[in-house]
């Protein structure tokens, strides 16, 4: 078994992206990554996760991909048991679905569905990851949260309530730190990908390759756990949000 | 108590601290335990988590991390034995400044002194480290008769030269096991003064050419001005000299003064700005102390600190640098590798890198070290803050330049070559991992350098 660690000018050796196919994952992976690092890809979509690593193969020392699915507990936790045989650096976890709100609403397996990939699955991935680099004495964690875990909005309460799951767990992380693992907590707006190409963009939107650079300056600065809004000012716009009215949410969610 | 059982000592002593090396760049966190004998370190050893000796934490990179394990430190190990002409057994914890200062009033010295004096013996012999006599004298390791070291197995072990297990240690970087004692050869000396020769130099040729002129002095050395351009481009000092006389004198000091070095004159403190050290600062200080060498100057006595370790006179320099740290480069190419060595020297000054500590030094042959670092030639070594832009290429393609020579980096100094370089330049390697697995089948001993450069790995096949 061979171990790395991250070297004196920030450049980790195994990066895994949890949720293999995720745009913003993927810029998180493209951001860090050198010419001597090995990415692992770890999803439920084989075909579009080689697509994926293609893509990569110019910017790192190879990649491997592993079909992998959060929402099933036993082999998933297998599954990251093999991948960590060999130390990762810097986790990524990713994974994640938007449903349609109303479609959720409608549906109680497509809400069930959503809860259990942004919520359960995700942060039962984080949970593993934790471990993982607790027992390797060293790592750097990455959650993308969302700011619809911040209040419940009428437009995404079903998806935020999932993304809130994650987010509770890692602040914990965040707030309780173990030192032998960083964790990043990212909070970002609404970012342009295929994900929410059907939407209309909100204010102050942003694009994966500006949450990429946010997360590669946490990581080269080596700066400790923490919580990260992207863009920062979200952080404002939340605590507001926290405080408007109901009726005036409802309103401008519209 | 009669062993080191971890689980049973205090809390506070259980505690995650962070730790890097010297340039205080990558951290990582361990629990430090400090050992008081033999029997402890193998209890410790027995218990079977991952650990590594950390001596004085002067190694650059990351050489003396262990993530997530057990460092022990040895610093309680200073045990001393004389034998019969100027041969010591000594506790490895105890530092190559307290040896100096024992030894040097009953007139011995020590054989190989780095460019600091506060290094333990047992890091001395873990990274093999060389001083200022290396062209006549060697490094370290070829004056150590004996080397005491509990393996991964928990086994204590006298190992000699005759023992290829000795020569895995030597420059092994700690990972064989953990040296708890050893037996050195010292070199007689007349006085605790140093006789010097200095010769400012005007460019590259010229510092080069008075640094091969002074290999027939048992120490020598050059300082470079590596922001220095055109005409003046690789000027330089060359200081040469050896143990003066019975009965020289510092002018500046005329008393024998006890301990022999020198404390440190300041400390940088712990915030200290990352700006203080920048291209105009240093160019500031690099053409100040080269106008203020003499042209040619010959049979200054000086100390022994002032000769042999003029750093140490400002407690924890590495903090001025401030928090982003800084890497030390440091690589040798062979005597024949003359052009790389000029072509790599005039990339850092294109790269215009503020280094205030560049130094040019001659090795001789070898040593039996697998993982020894100085072979036959020039090495040259810069210090480099890690936001100097494009730092990761500039590095990465002096790596393949070095290798392509012949040469190799330092792993006491190392802390971001990627992994693939190190069989071309320590072409040893394979062996060095038998032995290393022969010594440790655990594989118990784990440093962050070694887990970065898989030196922890299976032989090839």
């Amino acid at each position: 078994m061979s171990s790395l660690v991250i070297d004196s000018l920030g450049r980790p050796q195994r990066i895994l992206l949890i949720g293999g196919t995720s745009e913003i994952g993927l810029a998180i992976v493209s951001s860090l990554s050198t010419a001597t690092t090995e990415v692992v890809l770890a999803g439920r979509d084989a075909v579009r996760m080689a697509a994926a690593a293609g893509a990569l193969a110019d910017c790192s020392a190879g990649v491997q991909v592993f079909e992998m699915d959060v929402t099933d507990s036993s082999g998933s936790s297998k599954t990251l048991n093999e991948i960590f045989t060999r130390e990762v650096d810097i986790a990524i976890i990713a994974a994640g679905a938007l449903p349609v709100q109303a479609a959720a609403l409608a549906d109680a397996r497509t809400a069930r569905s959503a809860l259990e990939v942004n919520g359960y699955g995700a942060a039962a991935a984080l949970l593993t990851c934790h471990e993982q680099m607790r027992n390797q004495g060293h790592g750097r964690l990455v959650a993308l949260s969302s700011i619809a875990a911040a209040r419940p909005r009428p437009s995404n309460y079903i998806y935020g309530a999932g993304k809130a799951m994650l987010d509770f767990l890692c602040r914990g992380l965040v707030e309780s730190p173990d030192p032998r693992v960083q964790v990043l907590l990212v909070r970002p707006g609404f970012v342009r990908t295929k994900m929410t190409a059907h939407m209309p963009a909100a204010p102050f939107a942003t694009d994966p390759a500006t949450v990429a650079a946010s997360v590669a300056a946490w990581s080269n600065k080596s700066r400790g756990s923490q919580i990260m809004w992207v863009p920062a000012v979200l952080q404002h716009v939340a605590r507001v949000m926290s405080l408007l009215p109901l009726a005036l949410l409802r309103k401008l969610d519209r | 108590m009669s062993g080191l059982d971890v689980e049973k000592r205090k809390p506070s002593e259980l505690t995650w601290q962070r730790f890097t090396g010297w340039g205080m760049t990558s951290p990582t966190v361990a629990r430090e335990v400090q050992p008081t004998s033999t029997e402890e370190v193998i209890d410790a050893v027995l218990q079977g988590s991952r650990m590594l000796v950390r001596g004085l934490g002067r190694s650059y990179g990351d050489a003396a991390q262990c993530a997530g394990g057990l460092l022990l430190n040895l610093r309680q190990m200073t045990s001393l034995t004389w034998h019969d002409d100027g041969i010591v057994t000594v506790g490895a914890g105890m530092s190559v400044r307290d040896l100096i200062n024992i030894a040097t009033p009953q007139g011995w010295f020590v054989p190989v002194s780095p460019g600091t004096s506060w290094v333990s013996i047992g890091g001395a012999i873990a990274a093999d480290v060389h001083g200022k006599n290396h062209h006549r004298d060697g490094s370290f390791g070829s004056h150590v008769l004996r080397i005491g070291i509990v393996d991964g197995n928990g086994r204590y072990c006298e190992i000699r030269p005759d023992d290829p297990r000795f020569w895995a240690t030597v420059g092994g970087m700690g990972l064989t096991g953990a040296i708890v004692d050893a037996t050195l050869q010292l070199i007689p000396v007349a006085s605790a003064k140093m006789s010097v020769s200095t010769r400012r130099t005007q460019d590259f040729d010229d510092t080069v050419a008075q640094l091969q002129r002074a290999d027939s002095s048992r120490y020598s050395v050059a300082w470079l001005d590596c922001l220095a351009t055109g005409s003046a481009c690789g000027r330089g000092v060359v200081t040469f000299g050896d143990h003066a006389p019975a009965g020289a004198r510092s002018t500046r000091d005329l008393r024998m003064s006890s301990p022999v070095l020198a404390e440190p004159k300041v400390t940088v403190p712990r915030w200290s700005p990352s700006l203080l050290l920048n291209k105009h600062t240093v160019a500031m200080f690099n053409s100040v102390w080269h106008k203020r060498a003499p042209r040619s100057r010959d049979g200054e006595v000086q100390s022994i600190s002032e000769f042999f370790h003029p750093l140490d006179a400002v407690a924890m320099w590495n903090r001025a640098y401030g928090g982003r740290g800084f890497v030390q480069y440091q690589f040798v190419v062979p005597d024949s590798a003359h052009e790389e060595l000029r072509s790599i020297f005039l990339r850092l000054v294109k790269a215009q890198v503020p280094s205030f500590l560049t130094v040019l030094k001659r090795f001789g042959p070898g040593n039996s070290g697998f993982l020894s670092f100085p072979i036959a030639g020039w090495t040259l070594t810069v210090d480099i803050p890690t936001d100097v832009p494009d730092l990761m290429r500039l590095l990465d393609s002096m790596d393949q330049q070095v290798a392509a020579a012949g040469g190799r980096v330092y792993l006491a100094k190392d802390s971001r070559m990627p992994a693939q370089m190190l069989p071309q330049m320590y072409p040893r390697l394979d062996a060095w991992l038998q032995l290393r697995n022969q010594m440790d089948p655990r594989g118990v001993f784990a440093s962050d350098l070694g887990r970065r450069l898989h030196l922890a790995n299976a032989p090839r096949d």
